[in-house]
């Protein structure tokens, strides 16, 4: 190679490495994709039915991240008490559970025999094995990568612009819709775009607690693996190549509205 | 190969690489072993010879060097990518299916998991002897296990939970002859404080129930269902299905976890361990399924591999598979 | 109409003690940093508690902690023009200039329409539409006192508002503000370290330091008898506290600096000041001869000492000079080469007991 620094050299081979590493995965995948099948594996009705819970799923479990994570990164940023910082390790750990584990942990609440069972069974609820045991199986393990990027957002936010707008006689909403809401948004769209991400990707809790049937619980992910297992690998390949392809649509999309560019 | 009640016809041959088989077990084998169909048609022009053709574009007139331009030059760049595409395409090309060498003395033994605990201990009988072989046991439901193989993960002996899986790899060319070593029987599992007892199969027809089986791939889910069908009451107990597990210790645990209510695993499952905490119920003797546990040398596997299958035709060792809940197995055409 | 402020706030190991009360006018608020200048903005925009004491508004009480009363800054009629301007990132000029009154309930049509009106009579008409981060200094100075003053508030703060402009915008901004000041029927105040921006924009002088209002009142007044060394600089006068004492026919002004011989003060209402009453006392920079002898003659305040620094301003200079008391002269700037006074010389300075103005504490 000619030219340039040394730094300049040493980072772009490696950086060069790191790219490799990225790119050429999925450059594979294309590669031994059967794409001459694309068209007619790709509407059957379980390959369909599979990207549609899958989508489901983790937009569910976005929305859920956001709606209950946000209020505890907000309490996490600017609580003033002591065990603060143990309550924030909590908030690490699902991100440390090997996904199945946190499947098993799951029933141990939320199960029939759970703690949480014979309250669940009252009210006429039934969260394992079922599409909404999905939902909170990827939102356990998606959260906290919202609420940690919501939590960075608000500690780093000025507020001294609240300060500024409650001189000018907003109400604590106004402030939160108008003040703070905007100045967080690259954050908490960061935190949500990483969600959505590793929600649509889950698969040791999901098949642990939500279990595998196709139309109501069978993710892509499950999908891909019992499909690898049967030996359709092409098959497998080209879903995955499938949700690959709109997760990443789904993305640019939302980080374009996202910031207006 | 027992063909009689298999209850899905039998997997079409192994297509590697997606693509469906043109002819026989022949071009399989053939894609198989690596002319890659697909394979881009610069690689296999250097397949063999992918380092020279690097070096031939090195030889090629470089660009002027810009003055002063950014500190990488877009050229490098470029060469330095298209260096390890090539290096990536040498290797696509340069797989080969064949295992590493192990020592003599180590079988790689891949296992249905229906069958661990049985050869674990057979294996470690077999390992008093005084060659001391050790066996390396790897299990997981038969079609993981097969799917391994057939990526050319390394094994000596695969022992599989029915034919459809075992058929996989002979159409691959990959095994010798198979020989049955046992036979199985189906039990219904049920939790055991559940409020209204199930006393016989018709009974997980019941709304309301929670039912788990293997999947429709797996061997034991493909059995169950037979055996449901049999009765006539396959449909009856799929509206209450609501999960398809990948293996059958999945099935048996969900329901020693008491959050499904029943399911359908191997008799041989119910060990002493498990026994007391669930409640089993028996299927009718004629809607069993025909099970046979296939065992297959690997091509090329270690002579030690061979006299462990021979172990475990032994009278001795059927007798600790009987008292582990096995059957003999029927007896079948082999392939 | 008046702000009427006795309060003490305590934060961490900084203590305010402000009492003051200031009528309907513009009224600037000086001091060196750290003297408590933006606490106080924050006590009287409600953004801040006082530990004790009370502040009122037109009469009606903000703050009364012994009764637990404190009107939260939403409900207070305070605009606030803060120093780094603090506009809303995210809204435009125009939105942000309408805030307060959206705030009120205007509606959005009324509210933008108001604010535009009074972003064109500030001369920001071309930039309307745009954010915070593309207008400079001078822009994002005006919006921010646009926004600060449409809900026509009663109490109206400005702190710093020029500090963050460079030379040319800030008197332009300063024009503004003076109009803004002129037809502003509150109570406003300047929160600044510029004494030509007190002076120009307002007509009475607060001046805060360490914590304590030192200085009430006019400026003129204020700059004929500054009462603290801070003030004394900002008039560009020559201050020393001492006692008065008698010797003879003489009449000294003496403290630990040492003695200076003074003309008989006399008190305001005609009477002699007493022995040993404590006074101040300040000598006007050019009211100090400099020679490089020791001069004799008749009874005259003769300090040698050191000449610390020279500074040149235009044709005129002025000299630190360690002598006790310290003082700083202001000699034409051929007296400075003609005696060729440098750094580190040693001079005489004289001072006419005439040229000392003494004055009770």
């Amino acid at each position: 190679m000619n030219g340039g620094t040394s730094f300049g050299r040493i980072f772009s081979v490696l950086g060069l490495v790191m790219l490799a590493l990225l790119v050429l995965p999925v450059l594979g995948l294309a590669l031994r994709a059967p794409w001459t099948s694309l068209a007619h594996d790709i509407v059957e009705p379980s390959v369909l039915r599979a990207l549609g819970l899958s989508l489901a799923v983790s937009s569910g479990a976005a929305a859920f991240a956001c709606l209950f994570g946000f209020p505890l990164a907000w309490i996490l940023a600017r609580g003033r008490f002591r065990g603060r910082h143990l309550l924030r390790a909590f908030v690490l750990l699902p991100m440390v559970f090997p996904p199945v584990v946190g499947g098993v942990a799951l029933f141990t609440v939320f199960g029939r025999r759970g703690i949480l069972g014979p309250v669940l069974e009252g009210l006429g609820i039934d969260l394992a094995f079922t599409p909404a045991g999905a939902v909170l199986a990827a939102a356990f393990i998606a959260s906290p990568f919202f609420i940690l990027s919501a939590e960075a957002g608000l500690a780093s936010a000025d507020r001294r612009l609240e300060g500024a707008a409650s001189t000018l006689g907003a109400s604590e909403g106004m402030i939160f819709r108008k003040v703070t809401l905007p100045a967080l948004w690259p954050s908490l769209s960061a935190g949500l775009a990483l969600t959505w991400a590793r929600a649509l990707g889950e698969f040791g809790a999901t098949i642990m607690f939500a279990g595998n049937l196709p139309g109501r619980t069978q993710t892509v992910p499950l999908a891909v693996y019992e499909m690898f297992q049967e030996g359709d690998d092409g098959g497998a390949i080209l879903l995955s190549l499938v949700l690959l392809i709109v997760s990443l649509a789904v993305l640019l999309g939302f980080r374009r509205r996202a910031f207006g560019r | 190969m027992d063909l009689l009640f298999c209850a899905n016809p039998p997997q079409p041959f192994y297509h590697p690489a997606g693509h469906p088989a043109k002819g026989g077990p022949k071009d399989a084998l053939d894609a198989w072993k690596g002319v890659n169909p697909i394979a881009p048609a610069g690689a296999r022009r250097s397949f063999g010879t992918g380092l020279d053709s690097v070096s031939d574009r090195s030889r090629r007139p470089r660009r002027p060097a810009r003055r002063g331009g950014s500190d990488i030059s877009r050229a490098s760049a470029v060469r330095g990518l298209a260096l390890l595409l090539s290096g990536f395409a040498v290797c696509a090309c340069g797989v080969d299916g064949g295992r590493a060498e192990g020592s003599r003395n180590e079988i790689d033994l891949f296992c249905a998991s229906s069958l661990r605990e049985a050869l674990q201990d057979a294996a470690g009988r077999f390992a008093e002897r005084p060659e001391g072989p050790s066996v390396r046991l790897q299990s997981a439901g038969s079609q993981v296990l097969v799917t391994q193989i057939l990526e050319g993960a390394p094994a000596d002996l695969l022992v599989t939970a029915d034919s459809v899986q075992m058929a996989r790899v002979v159409d691959a060319g990959l095994v010798e002859r198979p020989v049955p070593i046992a036979g199985g029987s189906l039990v219904i599992v049920v939790r055991l404080d559940l409020e209204e007892p199930i006393t016989s199969a018709e009974d997980l027809t019941r709304s309301g129930l929670r039912i788990i089986l293997g999947g429709p791939s797996v061997p034991v889910g493909r059995y169950a269902r037979e055996s449901l069908r049999r009765l006539g009451l396959l449909e009856g107990v799929e509206a209450n299905v609501v999960s398809n597990e990948m293996n059958v210790h999945l099935v048996l645990g969900k329901i020693l976890l008491g959050e499904a209510d029943a399911g359908i695993v191997y008799r041989s499952d119910l060990t002493a361990h498990v026994a007391g905490r669930v409640h089993p119920v028996d299927f009718p003797e004629d809607a069993q399924p025909s099970i046979t546990y296939w065992a297959a040398l690997l091509k090329g596997a270690a002579p030690a591999a061979e006299a462990f299958l021979t172990h475990l035709r032994t009278p001795e060792e059927k007798a600790h598979l009987m008292a582990r809940g096995f059957r003999p197995p029927r007896r079948a055409e082999t392939r | 109409m008046s702000l009427q402020v006795d309060v003490r706030l305590s934060v961490g190991s900084f203590r305010l003690e402000a009492a003051f009360e200031v009528p309907a006018v513009a009224a600037a608020v000086l001091g060196p940093n750290g003297a408590g200048k933006s606490t106080l903005v924050a006590l009287l925009a409600g953004l801040a508690l006082p530990s004790e004491g009370t502040v009122r508004l037109k009469g009606e009480l903000l703050d009364d902690p012994s009764s637990g009363l404190h009107v939260p800054a939403r409900k207070r009629s305070v605009g606030v023009m803060f120093q780094d301007h603090l506009l809303f990132p995210a809204l435009s000029a125009r939105d942000n200039a309408a805030f307060g009154l959206r705030a009120d309930g205007t509606s959005a049509r009324e509210a933008r329409a108001k604010a535009e009106e009074l972003l064109r009579r500030f001369g920001l008409g071309h930039c309307l539409d745009r954010k915070p981060r593309d207008l400079s200094g001078g822009e994002s100075a005006r919006v921010a006192l646009a926004r600060a003053i449409i809900r026509k508030p009663d109490l109206l703060l400005l702190d710093e508002p020029l500090a963050a402009l460079d030379v040319e915008s800030r008197a332009s901004a300063r024009r503004l503000i003076a109009e803004v000041l002129s037809d502003f029927g509150g109570v406003a105040l300047l929160v600044t370290h510029e004494p030509v921006e007190a002076l120009s924009l307002c007509d009475r002088m607060l001046i805060l330091e360490e914590g304590r209002v030192t200085h009430e009142g006019p400026p003129d007044a204020i700059r004929r008898r500054p009462r603290s060394r801070y003030a004394a600089s900002l008039a560009g006068l020559n201050l020393v506290k001492g006692r008065v004492a008698r010797l003879g026919d003489r009449c000294l002004v003496e403290g630990a600096w040492g003695r200076l011989i003074v003309a008989d003060p006399v008190s305001p209402d005609g009477s002699p000041v007493a022995d040993g009453a404590p006074v101040l006392a300040t000598i006007h920079p050019r009211g100090i001869a400099l020679s490089l002898d020791r001069p004799d003659g008749s009874p005259r305040n003769v300090l040698p000492g050191v000449v610390l620094s020279v500074d040149l301003y235009g044709d005129r200079a002025r000299l630190d000079l360690g002598t006790s008391p310290p003082l700083t002269v202001e000699i034409a700037g051929e007296t400075l080469t003609s005696l060729g006074l440098r750094e580190g010389m040693n001079v005489w300075a004289t001072v006419k007991a005439t040229e000392i103005e003494v004055y009770g504490v």
